[in-house]
């Protein structure tokens, strides 16, 4: 009996009772009591996420480790590497003298190294989705013929010289964006809020569970 | 024309390296000779500007900002609006969120400050009093709900960003008590973050938002442009250069952007329409001889 309880019916009661609390909560919130039991569940919700941060520094260094361990190879150089930057950029946070996160040090380690390496990681993607999209528009069919024309329009309607080159072209890009674009973009949502909201219901009253109890899989 | 075709699949087929390399020289041209092309203001930008322009004194603005490696397309648009924000009689809440408020604190409030035009306005604000940086609150999506339900709670003995003091002690955590004291929320970013953003805080509190947006993310929001969700877009890069326009204040990043933007475009445009003609005309010729 205490077995099923935990085992099964246990998780379905509280998906039910923190989501008809988190719904009352968003839908009614000028009461006063469901405003206090919502942020009271957020407030859980906050602090079971901060906990989480612990079980990924734990699984982070348990995974390296092995990695190191083993000498797998070509990945327990990258492994003691990330372990080791890791540590340096916690004591970096954390030296003395200074508000956490403020030392020199931390900062310049951001600014100068995280900061560039990001942003380069972006421009080398950037060359790839224009050579990817040179080489993927091609007007085979009808369809592809309007999505390479509405993707003409569009780009010059982001530009300053399509504007240069003819007023229609920004005219005829927003239009696009405007009209059949947004059209389309509210059937998908408005068709996937549906969904969502049905497969919500289903799992608060327990007819999903494969989310939560491994059912199905 | 048979030859001509052949020499446009050659192009096509080359070595993807050299499409770097026509990338690389689309990016770099404009920044040694700047073209300097005229910026027109559209109507979305123009609508944020006159938003923020008509806040009225002692306003209360929550602000979220992304940071990092989407810094270029939307930075120099964060930036004019901050500037923007900072030169009206209003207080300003920035969320903590992510690595933001080490960049807002380390790379923002210095550019802020060194400006001419808006610098002597951001020396006058009082941290705590008019503006307060808050610490990271883990929790993604639940933290803001939380935040917007009671702030007073959420942040009970936590420190600020900077670590002056507990943020409930600070003056302006009166003026930011739930989502019912904000006046407009001001987020920047993209997809699903900003529309969940919108469903808990529009959707419940009715704030108003004010988005810059990423250029990819821009259409979808579009949508709630139209049913008065937002009261203002920025489109990426070109969005920010006409908000440093709005301002008075171009820089490098916003307005000189836009050259690059305009060359990367028009080399686009050329593929694509170099690249489809041989598909175009075989296609053609291939009709024709089913017909004969």
């Amino acid at each position: 009996m205490s077995t099923t309880l935990l085992g099964r019916k246990g998780p379905i009661v509280l998906v039910f009772v923190f989501a008809a609390v988190a719904f009352l909560g968003f839908f009614l919130p000028e009461i006063p009591q469901f405003e206090f039991t919502v942020s009271g569940t957020t407030n859980i919700m906050t602090t079971v996420v901060a906990f989480t941060f612990f079980i990924a520094v734990i699984n982070f260094f348990a995974l390296n480790w092995r990695r190191t361990k083993r000498k797998e190879t070509g990945e327990w150089p990258y492994a003691v590497y990330s372990m080791v930057l890791f540590f340096v950029y916690v004591i970096l946070g954390l030296l003395p003298g200074y508000t956490i996160q403020q030392h020199p040090f931390f900062l310049s380690f951001y600014n100068l190294v995280h900061f560039p390496v990001a942003k380069a990681m972006l421009g080398i993607l950037a060359f790839n989705v224009i050579e990817g999209g040179i080489r993927a528009f091609r007007v085979r069919t009808f369809e592809a013929a309007c999505m390479v024309l509405s993707a003409m329009f569009v780009l010059y309607t982001t530009a300053p010289i399509g504007e240069m080159i003819s007023p229609l072209i920004p005219a005829i890009g927003n239009w696009t964006v405007s009209v059949p674009q947004l059209a389309g973009n509210r059937g998908v949502l408005i068709s996937f809020a549906i969904g969502a909201v049905a497969l919500t219901f289903r799992q608060m009253i327990g007819m999903e569970k494969a989310a939560y109890l491994g059912e199905g899989e | 024309m048979s030859k001509v075709l052949e020499v446009i699949d050659k192009i096509e087929h080359m070595d993807r390296r050299l499409w770097g390399i026509f990338v690389l020289f689309t990016v770099c041209f404009p920044m040694v000779f700047p073209l300097g092309l005229p910026l027109k203001v559209t109507w979305e930008t123009q609508m944020f500007y006159d938003y923020v322009q008509k806040l009225p004194d002692g306003a209360n603005i929550v602000v979220k900002t992304a940071a990092g490696t989407l810094w270029s397309e939307h930075g120099p648009g964060q930036l004019a609006v901050l500037k923007h924000f900072f030169s009206k009689n209003v207080r300003i809440l920035f969320w903590g969120g992510e690595q933001i408020a080490q960049f807002l604190v380390n790379t923002y409030f210095p550019m802020i400050e060194a400006s001419p035009k808006y610098g002597p306005y951001f020396k006058q604000k009082v941290y705590g009093v008019d503006y307060l940086v808050l610490p990271y609150m883990p929790g993604g999506l639940n933290a803001q709900v939380a935040f917007a339900g009671n702030a007073f709670q959420l942040f009970a003995g936590t420190k600020d960003y900077l670590g002056i003091g507990f943020v409930n002690d600070f003056p302006i955590m009166q003026h930011f008590k739930t989502a019912y004291d904000w006046t407009v929320y001001f987020v920047n970013g993209g997809e699903p973050a900003v529309t969940t953003e919108m469903q808990i805080y529009t959707t419940t509190y009715h704030v108003p938002f004010l988005v810059s947006a990423l250029s990819s993310n821009y259409m979808l929001y579009h949508m709630y442009l139209q049913s008065g969700q937002f009261v203002g877009i920025q489109n990426g890069m070109r969005g920010g250069a006409e908000y440093e326009k709005l301002i008075v204040e171009p820089t490098s990043a916003g307005a000189g952007g836009m050259d690059i933007l305009s060359l990367t475009y028009t080399f686009i445009w050329i593929t694509y329409l170099l690249f489809n003609v041989p598909l175009i005309i075989r296609k053609l010729n291939a009709r024709r001889g089913v017909k004969k």
